[in-house]
């Protein structure tokens, strides 16, 4: 099979013909290639044929190609449309059949990172836990000075004047904001969430820390506890998200890692020969690195595909540098003699050309963006697909004469919520969409609060429209979460001796509040209620400095008795028998169990394969569990729980339940498109954050420090502008705004960089 | 009303687009039919056991044993290449592997025996480096050897624990896939016997739809029968089984297979995970289930523990 034949069936199987730029793309030959593709512009497909067309038609070993995505679901998506593909292909081609397209390694960076080393059982990676955030969280709270309860006031008070962009906000746990004037510490948990900030910046960014620590100082401090935070990871055989990449990168220059990377010339170690990245404009210098690394042999075919203006991961050390610098950091790596081809896929299939004239201007309203390093240069506009209106009759749609792009506006949030969801109320009823998960709200944050989904979520229910939004971070506020939590908390502190001690207010509170749910719900459920004071009393029975232990095996043998097994104990009663028996409810509580099972895996500071889960009593009263063990759990757990809030669990496997109506944040519709996108919090606080402060403030460590002279209030703008255009071309169909009076007299950054009068020439106000 | 500007617009159905669902050979497969109910929970609901116990013999042996074919293959130290691993160097091999196991918090459940359960494992492994290394070792092609097949509506997939080239491999040979097993062999015509049989049928044509044709043999290796084999080092009989390859057999096996895939998409469709048959149950399984405490399996067997 060649590979026009390739494409012919390709095309006549999925009813779709490649344009000249995807062409381009799919038959590029060697060495690297840097493809800036807008949105719904068909990137993924492209990335799909190319790395079929390798296979089947340059018959490259499926097993020497990499191709990493950004999520998990996009990975599986992508290895199912090989599959199909494939299969068409079997049936033209028989020679093709025994082409394994399985061992192509696809996958996200995290996961390839991990299952390359646990394939080649890189000794400095096996058997070594992986911390997901909230693990990662509970270790530094549990292992680094930067976070511990008595710190050197001398020591560490400077220190966080110094990163006092992490630290100077509003707690949930103390309720008040610190400032850099106090003469007292922040609080431990906001110490804790910026000192995972610092830690997974420092490898993210590739900083040098013997650098860092020469300076002397503060920095020499965060030098010093980074250094800490490494050993313990080490000594504790865990590993976190940011160090899985810098483990990958040191395994890539060892000699398994030469192994995988050159091969030995058999079938089963072919060596890397290419390497295919989606969404690479949200690529970190450390991920940068590492592509570097896996394309340095060969003709360097690394192809990467992304759209700058769609960076939206700075939070996660994504700063689009590598983006737009694509040419330039080949050929630091591998010399000026490298060429680098540049291809764009500009034209939007996604979108009603309304809405893709509306996006492309909106991006180009701002002079910011438009300063060098902003964007990759000489970038295409965006143009629309000619056929959109024809292709989407032909699937059923009806389109006369509506408003694509339109605002809908009103005095307060709460009218504006309330519009809206009258709105979803008539497009429902009268047919112009068949389902409420057509729709979708897009926000900054999720969370049920005033300022965000609030009103909103409020308004659809009061219209008895059914919500989906998981990450409203309302987890801890379910019955049967509170219930679980209280019963726990009654049997390990059953007259809250040890709870009353608790100086930190919310945190007292919430627990007593769990308490006081399970003391409701325990009087209507004997059998729950017999088993704690059951509990209770065993407890009491156990003498002093005792492990609390439990019989394993019929009386066989006794293993120490965990958090996570009273848990089980109690599910397995009323009401949480019943309540298992509900779908939202039982994995709501199924992500409790994992919560636990991430407190209970906490090693003890200084005592390596310990356990935060087993269970002690004091050390000189007997019947009592430890209270420095209980204190701990109050202050860890819940302080992490109560300051960061849950989201419940999600479904991978699905966007948004039929009947319900999506609200999400802008980051989880990445990649997605809907066919109603309403868009909200149209004016955003302009104040340039703590990621860009510390990008800036970490800059002169760097090993690779970005050359781009944009000022961090640029790339707050900027940042802010990838936002909404990432919202704005999720729509297919129709794209409204929400906007209050007031926001639209500020004319704020949703709006666009050109005059009022252009915004509204351009979009259609909803009355 | 906003909405009767939109009265011209009429939007299609949307088409989901599905994911295939993967299923592995053992962590779904043998696990569903293990127990459905257990499963369901752990694998579906997305609850998180209180012990990792189960994994840790298992973890224990596989790691063990991969280290001493890469002992042999130079993989580890280039120097070690075509040397057998001597008794020390398999000590030296399980010592890592616990002591990384037990960092992590992996252990096995039964305290009291646990030294004695050790001592026993590593007797194992040290037998099986001392019988079969000086064959096995040098045709070990590859270990973790993946496989992976698209179903139509899903991806079956799959890894044997070691590939070798055939005794006396000439070049066209087949090839053959073991996998190690960290228990007894058990008594034919039991359940327990026809699931491992059905797991090496169902790797053998995976295998098939890899390369195009059957492995030559595919070994199940049962270590715990080596507790009966003396230091004279010979093979007890029990240990090695050899699972035909009739096509026909294969075929059975992928039928149940694809039934038992449907008995989960079925479970899925309703959220409801049923106990096992009782004559499917496990009783090392069930003693150390997080939610044995209700299993309807098991009514008054395991009364409740306080705490």
């Amino acid at each position: 099979m060649n590979l026009q034949e390739m494409l012919a069936v390709i095309e006549e199987k999925s009813g779709r013909e490649l344009n000249e730029e995807q062409k381009a793309v799919v038959t590029h030959g060697p060495g690297p290639l840097w493809v800036i593709a807008g949105p719904g512009s068909g990137k993924s497909e492209v990335l799909v044929l190319r790395c079929l067309k390798l296979v089947c038609i340059d018959n490259v070993t499926p097993k020497s190609i990499i191709l990493t995505t950004f999520t998990k679901k996009a990975a599986k998506n992508i290895q199912d449309r090989l599959a199909i593909y494939k299969s068409y292909l079997d049936q033209v081609d028989k020679d093709l059949r025994n082409v394994d397209l399985f061992q192509v390694r696809v996958g996200t960076l995290h996961s390839l990172c991990n299952d390359i080393m646990q394939e080649y059982r890189y000794v400095d990676y096996q058997n070594y836990r992986l911390l997901d955030d909230i693990d990662q969280s509970l270790f530094i709270y549990e292992h680094s000075d930067l976070a511990s309860s008595q710190p050197s006031r001398h020591l560490y008070l400077p220190f966080w004047r110094h990163f006092h962009m992490l630290v100077g906000k509003y707690s949930v746990l103390t309720g008040y904001k610190w400032g850099r004037s106090q003469n007292y510490l922040p609080n431990r948990w906001l110490r804790v969430n910026a000192t995972v900030s610092l830690f997974n910046r420092i490898v993210q960014d590739r900083i040098d820390i013997s650098q860092m620590r020469s300076e002397g100082g503060i920095w020499e401090t965060l030098a010093n506890e980074y250094e800490a935070y490494q050993n313990s990871l080490e000594l504790n055989r865990s590993c976190d998200f940011a160090h899985l990449q810098l483990k990958f990168l040191c395994f890539l220059n060892s000699p398994s890692g030469s192994l995988f990377l050159k091969g030995d010339g058999s079938l089963y170690q072919p060596g890397i020969h290419h390497v295919l990245v989606d969404e690479y404009q949200d690529t970190n210098p450390i991920q940068e690195e590492i592509y570097l690394q896996l394309a340095k042999y060969l003709r360097h075919n690394l192809c990467v595909v992304g759209d700058d203006d769609q960076a939206l991961y700075r939070f996660r050390g994504g700063t689009v540098d590598c983006m737009v610098n694509f040419d330039s950091a080949c050929q630091s790596a591998w010399g000026d003699q490298v060429k680098v081809t540049q291809r764009p896929l500009s034209i939007n299939y996604r979108s009603h050309p309304k809405i893709v004239n509306w996006c492309d201007e909106y991006i180009r309203s701002f002079s910011v963006m438009s300063k060098p390093g902003a964007r990759v240069p000489n970038k295409s506009s965006l143009s629309s697909d000619q056929y959109w209106n024809t292709r989407r009759r032909s699937q059923g749609a009806e389109l006369d004469n509506y408003p694509v792009v339109s605002y809908l506006v009103g005095q307060s949030s709460e009218e504006v919520a309330n519009r809206f969801a009258e709105m979803v109320t008539g497009l429902l009823a009268n047919g112009i969409i068949k389902d409420l998960s057509q729709c979708v709200l897009l926000l900054k944050s999720t969370r049920s609060t005033d300022n965000f989904a609030g009103p909103y979520q409020a308004a659809l229910e009061q219209q008895e429209i059914s919500v989906y939004n998981p990450r409203s971070r309302t987890f801890l506020q379910e019955t049967e979460i509170q219930t679980a939590l209280g019963a726990l908390v009654r049997i390990l502190d059953p007259d809250q001796t040890v709870l009353s001690r608790v100086r930190t207010q919310n945190v007292r509170r919430t627990i007593e509040g769990w308490t006081q749910t399970y003391t409701e719900l325990a009087d209507r459920n004997d059998d729950l209620l017999n088993y704690v004071n059951r509990a209770i009393n065993r407890i009491e029975q156990i003498p002093a400095n005792t492990t609390v232990t439990q019989l394993a095996t019929q009386g066989v043998t006794e293993i120490p008795a965990t958090i996570q097994e009273i848990f089980y104990h109690m599910i397995s009663l009323e009401p949480f028998t019943t309540w298992q028996q509900d779908a939202e409810r039982t994995v709501r509580l199924g992500k409790l169990s994992q919560v636990l099972e991430s407190y209970c895996l906490l090693p003890f500071s200084g005592n390596e394969g310990s356990s935060r889960g087993n269970l002690r009593t004091e050390r000189t009263r007997r019947g009592r569990i430890n209270s420095g063990q209980l204190n701990h759990l109050y202050y860890s757990l819940v302080g992490l729980l109560v300051s960061e809030g849950l989201n419940d669990p999600e479904d991978e496997e699905i966007i948004c339940p039929p009947g319900q109506f999506p609200i999400m944040t802008v980051h989880q519709a990445k990649g997605l498109e809907f066919p109603f996108v309403f868009v909200s919090n149209l004016v955003p606080d302009r104040r340039v954050g703590a990621e860009l402060q510390l990008e800036d403030t970490m800059r002169q460590f760097q090993t690779n420090p970005s050359l781009s002279g944009l000022t961090n209030r640029d790339r707050a703008d900027q940042d802010w502008i990838r936002f909404f255009y990432v919202a704005y071309s999720r729509a297919i169909y129709s794209l409204v705004l929400l906007t209050t009076t007031n926001e639209f007299e500020k004319q704020g950054i949703g709006f666009g960089g050109y005059v009022r009068k252009w915004f509204t020439d351009e979009v259609q106000q909803l009355t | 009303m906003p909405w009767q500007k939109f009265l011209g617009l009429k939007v299609p159905s949307s088409q989901s687009a599905f994911l295939k669902r993967r299923y592995s050979v053992t962590t779904d497969i043998r696990s569903f039919q293990l127990c459905s109910r257990q499963y369901g929970h752990f694998a579906v609901r997305g609850y998180a056991p209180a012990h990792s116990v189960q994994i840790y013999y298992g973890t224990l042996i596989h790691q063990v044993l991969d280290r001493a074919h890469a002992h042999y293959a130079g993989l580890r130290d280039p120097e070690t290449e075509g040397q057998f691993p001597t008794n020390q160097d398999i000590e030296n091999y399980f010592d890592e592997v616990d002591q990384a196991l037990r960092v992590r918090g992996v252990q096995s459940v039964r305290s009291s025996t646990q030294a004695a359960e050790r001592k026993a494992a590593l007797r194992r492994l040290k037998l099986f480096n001392q019988i079969e290394g000086p064959e096995l070792y040098p045709r070990v092609r590859d270990t973790e050897y993946r496989l992976q097949s698209d179903q139509g509506d899903y991806l079956l997939y799959g890894t044997v624990d070691v590939l070798a080239d055939s005794p006396g491999w000439l070049p066209g040979m087949k090839g053959e896939i073991w996998d190690y097993k960290g228990a007894n062999r058990p008594e034919p015509n039991t359940e327990k016997f026809h699931q491992y049989e059905f797991q090496m049928l169902v790797y053998a044509e995976l295998y098939r739809e890899r390369n195009g044709y059957y492995p030559e043999r595919a070994i199940l290796y049962f270590l715990n029968e080596l507790d009966t084999a003396e230091e004279s080092q010979i093979r007890p009989p029990e240990a090695l089984l050899e699972v035909p390859l009739d096509p026909k057999r294969i075929e059975v096996a992928l039928y149940i297979f694809k039934s038992t895939v449907s008995d989960i998409e079925k479970c899925r469709r309703k959220d409801e995970w049923p106990e096992p048959q009782a004559e499917l149950l496990d009783k090392n399984t069930c003693d150390i289930c997080d939610i044995r405490w209700n299993c309807p399996a098991h009514v008054g067997k395991y009364p409740m523990r306080y705490p």
